[in-house]
């Protein structure tokens, strides 16, 4: 019992926590598990490849396959090559790109716990999400005229499951938690690199200039996330969707609200339009009535 | 750290009893302390069977317990103790004292260690050899006289042919398996081929300069019996 009249303190809080997809890159030994789990889970139709002289599936990501294992050959300074893998899919962005350049209401959402997903029964297909994203991820479907990309199974996660992709991994290299927990992970993988291991500059790739991600991944080296098959090292938001979102839409908002309120105090101040008098008849009109 | 009968412990592999106890996944420990210097690691997660880091350690002594070498001192009798003791953990029976002359190699009868295959299991004799493959393109280093296995079994039917660097059969290939398909079962599952849509040959980047083929080419795979 408590002496608090209401209910107790606390009571109804529910914590939201940000969910968060762990890649520790340096345990990925390229069994492309992930990529098949996915096609599965989300029932894709299958597409065809060529062999392009890589182990990579096809070179990027696609519409109906939204999860790639990109293959690289790093050469060190000593002559040697490290064989990087890196899964590509969406990075679930805390400010995703794709929404800031979205203009159909409702068709890329950003869910509290970070998923940022699309809903394609509102997508008009205008495309603009796949120039606002800065890794390339949304696809366009030309058939169904709808953008696609990695849900991070949200559908599987609001039942209280791990995605696809990581149910699949069968290294340990791919972790599903809150982004809190993620994060310790990572950084104690990436400080045993440091101290254990000889990965000098080893770390986790979490880039604030978007204000982090909802997909972490842990890095040999985290000073050249490139090397990794074009992870961009401070990724950014085409300013043109900045402007569209923060300037642009705001203003142009006003405006057109402004004329709304503008047209209810003409209403107000001068009334509802009334019938016009009829004109006056030309003089010397000769009428004949009757 | 023994499997028991009572129901306290539980191993689905024997060598693995003893990896998982009330302190938890041993497998998992990370300590880098190594105390004699041996590179044994002790507390760096956990090997089979019971932690032991060299199999046979026994071996390092002489029929006293004496280790071989006093600077590398694996394990040794403790006459105080009348117990097999030492940096590593015996692989031996603990209260076996070098009295009783029980061999090292504790999985065979004899107790000691096997250079050759016993009761003529193998037709090429009872030492192991190396033998160059029948159509190597180089002579065996060890003995070139006797490049490869001479009882090998060869067919002769019209479809046993063998190259020669003569003939033109110069180049060593190998296969090897993919994790995305099982052999070739799965040539006709879409969600493999997608991944692995066509075989293909890997050659070192010299060899492919020195045959004139860049990566991504379609290229023709023979031998002396099929291409």
């Amino acid at each position: 019992m408590s002496g608090h009249s209401g209910e107790a303190p606390g009571f109804g809080v529910q914590r939201e926590p940000e969910v968060c997809k762990l890649i520790d890159t340096t345990i990925c030994m390229g069994c492309k598990a992930c990529e098949v789990a996915c096609v599965e889970w989300n029932d894709m139709p299958f597409g065809p490849t060529t062999f392009d002289n890589t182990y990579q599936t096809m070179p990027e990501t696609r519409w109906n396959f939204w999860n790639l294992i990109k293959f690289n050959e790093h050469q060190r300074e000593d002559g040697t090559v490290q064989w990087l893998m890196r899964k590509d899919q969406c990075m679930h962005c805390a400010d995703p790109g794709c929404l800031r350049a979205c203009p159909a209401d409702g068709a890329i959402v950003q869910y509290v716990n970070g998923i940022v997903d699309f809903q394609q029964e509102n997508c008009i297909g205008c495309e603009f999400c796949v120039s606002g994203c800065p890794y390339d991820i949304p696809k366009f479907n030309p058939a169904t005229k709808k953008v696609y990309k990695c849900t991070l199974c949200s559908d599987r996660v609001g039942q209280g499951l791990e995605p696809a992709c990581i149910k699949a991994c069968p290294t340990g290299c791919l972790k599903f938690g809150t982004k809190e927990d993620m994060k310790y992970i990572a950084e104690e993988r990436a400080k045993q690199l440091r101290e254990n291991f000889g990965f000098a500059q080893a770390g986790v790739y979490d880039p604030q200039s978007i204000g982090g991600t909802h997909v972490v991944y842990v890095l040999h080296d985290a000073s050249d996330p490139e090397r990794y098959g074009g992870l961009p090292k401070d990724p950014v938001i085409p300013w043109s969707y900045t402007v569209w979102k923060w300037l642009a839409k705001p203003v142009l908002g006003t405006l057109s609200l402004m004329g709304l309120v503008g047209v209810l105090m003409h209403y107000v101040s001068v009334g509802p339009r009334r019938p016009q008098p009829e004109p006056p008849l030309k003089e010397g009109t000769d009428v004949h009535r009757g | 750290m023994w499997l028991k009968d009572d129901g306290t412990t539980l191993s689905g592999n024997w060598l693995y009893c003893g990896s998982w106890t009330e302190a938890g996944a041993l497998t998992q420990r990370r300590g880098t302390e190594d105390p004699s210097e041996l590179g044994i690691y002790p507390n760096w997660a956990w090997s089979w069977p019971a932690n032991r880091r060299v199999l046979y350690n026994r071996a390092s002594c002489d029929g006293n317990g004496k280790p071989w070498d006093p600077s590398r001192r694996q394990v040794w009798w403790d006459e105080a103790k009348q117990s097999w003791i030492g940096n590593d953990v015996p692989d031996f029976k603990a209260d076996s004292t070098p009295k009783d002359h029980m061999g090292p190699f504790i999985m065979n009868p004899e107790g000691v260690g096997r250079l050759f295959v016993p009761l003529g299991a193998m037709a090429d004799g009872p030492f192991s050899e190396f033998y160059e493959p029948i159509e190597s393109p180089i002579a065996n280093p060890l003995h070139p006289n006797q490049s490869s296995n001479p009882v090998v079994k060869k067919y002769k039917t019209d479809l046993d042919k063998y190259g020669t660097v003569d003939q033109g059969f110069n180049v060593i290939c190998t296969t090897y398996r993919l994790t995305e398909h099982y052999h070739y079962w799965t040539k006709n599952n879409p969600m493999n081929v997608q991944l692995v849509p066509e075989p293909f040959v890997e050659v070192p980047a010299e060899l492919a300069d020195r045959m004139g083929i860049r990566g991504g080419e379609n290229v023709r795979v023979t031998s002396a019996r099929s291409q």
